[in-house]
């Protein structure tokens, strides 16, 4: 489904990726982790547009999307979601949630399976909220939501977990486990990646240090 | 939310038809240099609201359609409308901070420049420091046309924000790194906001020259291009912003801060944001 070649990444002489070579295949969920600052967020920016590499090439389903625009890699079903929560903040939970649906099904039928989502999870009270007006717990879980109510092809997670307290690791954990999207998903430490993920890799330094067969 | 924009509508409607109740000429003259401001004040917020940009130029527009229209006629309206939109749209090209010092210095260029501009209409040279005129329409007819412009666009954009597109121009308003990420085709949607509020803007020109009947370069002035992020400031909201600019024209043209309506500007300016700051920190609900 998605195929990275070669890629590589500088900033200003700095090296943030190197020579990275991956393969994802439909419905398989990959956990990516590594400490700060090794090229986690970098990857998952470059297959998603909002950074370009400095060389290589990114595939999706056998097209190239490597100098694509964000939101043409969006509209082909390649969904990221932020490490800080980049939410509509002046517009209400409903809104951020059905923005991503409405240009398909209409703004009735968007907010109709908004509210359906958000009632699954025991948050409907949030509903009418403005997301700028909801805790760090519930900005991240908006993120992740927003993203992954409009049944992407392929899901890209960028450290879901990271600034979740114990509560809303739970609740992040019930949503994602019930997804059977291929997903891409980054997190400082693998422990809570082997619960989701059917393979991990670790990068260091801009390198694919190590592989991991899960299940 | 819906009541109160329904009574600020209200509000706004009865400010308008005021002046037919009482009849006078000083407060339609005033009503209708009020409308004309708060319809550029309208067009600013457009861009302001849907596309994130700070716009200081809002004088352009307005100046070159005022002065195109006294030239050319309604030709004016779609050549303004277009030049404006070019450069709104080339300026957007910078980040959004360089944006406002860009349109600020577009503002002030034109303002310096267009004294100088003459032209030669019919063998005989008009324009400079003088600047244009050309028929005026009856004060009554003038501000009906204006005012139901005013009007007819508040409520089109109040309407608009609860469709999709409305839903999409704020979504690119308040983040557009995430709309893209949405899949939201983010240019286009800024320059449908800047094409519909260089269009507004112009009309608020040709009003204005209508109105006067003659255009000086003062139309491109300072004043002007600061007018509508005053009223916005104080305002915040559509509704609320065109009542504030109305506020603002009543107060300062029609008593003795006429002198003093830039002094007036600068101390709202000064103490506003901290009032407000204040009234939010006690629990106070804006609009």
């Amino acid at each position: 489904m998605l195929e990275v070649r070669n890629l590589s990444k500088t900033y200003d002489g700095v090296v943030a990726l190197r020579n990275i070579n991956l393969v994802i295949e439909k419905s398989e969920v990959v956990g990516i982790y590594g400490p700060n600052g090794s090229g986690k967020s970098t990857l998952l920016k470059i297959v998603s547009g909002f950074e370009k590499p400095t060389c290589g090439t990114v595939i999706f389903e056998g097209r190239d999307i490597t100098n694509e625009k964000p939101y043409k890699i969006a509209r082909m079903g390649i969904l990221y979601s932020f490490q800080i929560p980049r939410l509509f903040t002046n517009l209400s939970v409903l809104d951020n949630l059905s923005l991503g649906l409405i240009r398909e099904l209409g703004k009735f039928k968007a907010y109709e399976e908004s509210l359906k989502i958000l009632s699954e999870l025991d948050l409907e009270n949030l509903a009418s909220k403005k997301a700028g007006e909801l805790s760090q717990g519930e900005m991240k879980l908006l993120e992740v939501l927003k993203v992954l109510i409009s049944k992407p092809k392929l899901l890209l997670l960028d450290e879901p977990f990271a600034s979740l307290d114990s509560e809303n690791v739970k609740k992040m954990l019930k949503i994602l486990l019930k997804q059977r999207y291929t997903m891409v998903i980054t997190a400082h430490r693998m422990k809570i990646l082997k619960r989701i993920a059917s393979r991990c890799l670790e990068i260091r330094e801009g390198k694919i240090a190590k592989y991991e067969k899960i299940r | 939310m819906k009541d109160s924009q329904a009574i600020l509508g209200l509000m706004v409607a009865t400010v308008i038809f005021a002046p037919f109740i009482l009849k006078l000429t000083l407060v339609f003259w005033i009503m209708n240099l009020a409308v004309v401001y708060s319809i550029l004040v309208l067009s600013w917020i457009i861009m302001n609201k849907y596309t994130g940009y700070t716009s200081f130029a809002h004088s352009f527009p307005f100046g070159i359609s005022a002065y195109l229209f006294a030239l050319y006629g309604f030709l004016s309206i779609p050549v303004s409308c277009f030049i404006s939109f070019v450069i709104f749209l080339i300026l957007s090209k910078l980040n959004k901070e360089k944006f406002v010092f860009s349109t600020f210095i577009l503002a002030i260029v034109f303002w310096m420049a267009v004294p100088y501009l003459t032209f030669n209409y019919d063998n005989i040279v008009v324009g400079g420091e003088e600047g244009l005129s050309l028929k005026s329409l009856p004060l009554m007819d003038s501000y009906l046309l204006s005012s139901s412009f005013l009007i007819t666009s508040l409520f089109l954009l109040l309407f608009l924000e609860k469709t999709r597109v409305g839903l999409y121009l704020l979504a690119v308003g308040n983040d557009e790194v995430a709309a893209m990420g949405l899949g939201l085709n983010v240019n286009l949607i800024k320059s449908v906001c800047f094409v519909i509020s260089s269009l507004i803007a112009v009309f608020s020109g040709v009003f204005y020259a209508v109105f006067f009947g003659h255009v000086s370069p003062d139309v491109f002035s300072v004043e002007v291009s600061l007018f509508p992020f005053i009223a916005t400031i104080l305002g915040q909201s559509y509704p609320v912003s065109v009542l504030i600019s109305f506020a603002l024209i009543l107060s300062t043209r029609a008593s003795v801060l006429v002198k003093y309506h830039l002094l007036l500007y600068a101390s709202l300016l000064v103490v506003f944001p901290k009032l407000r700051r204040y009234a939010i920190a006690r629990g106070a609900k804006f609009i």
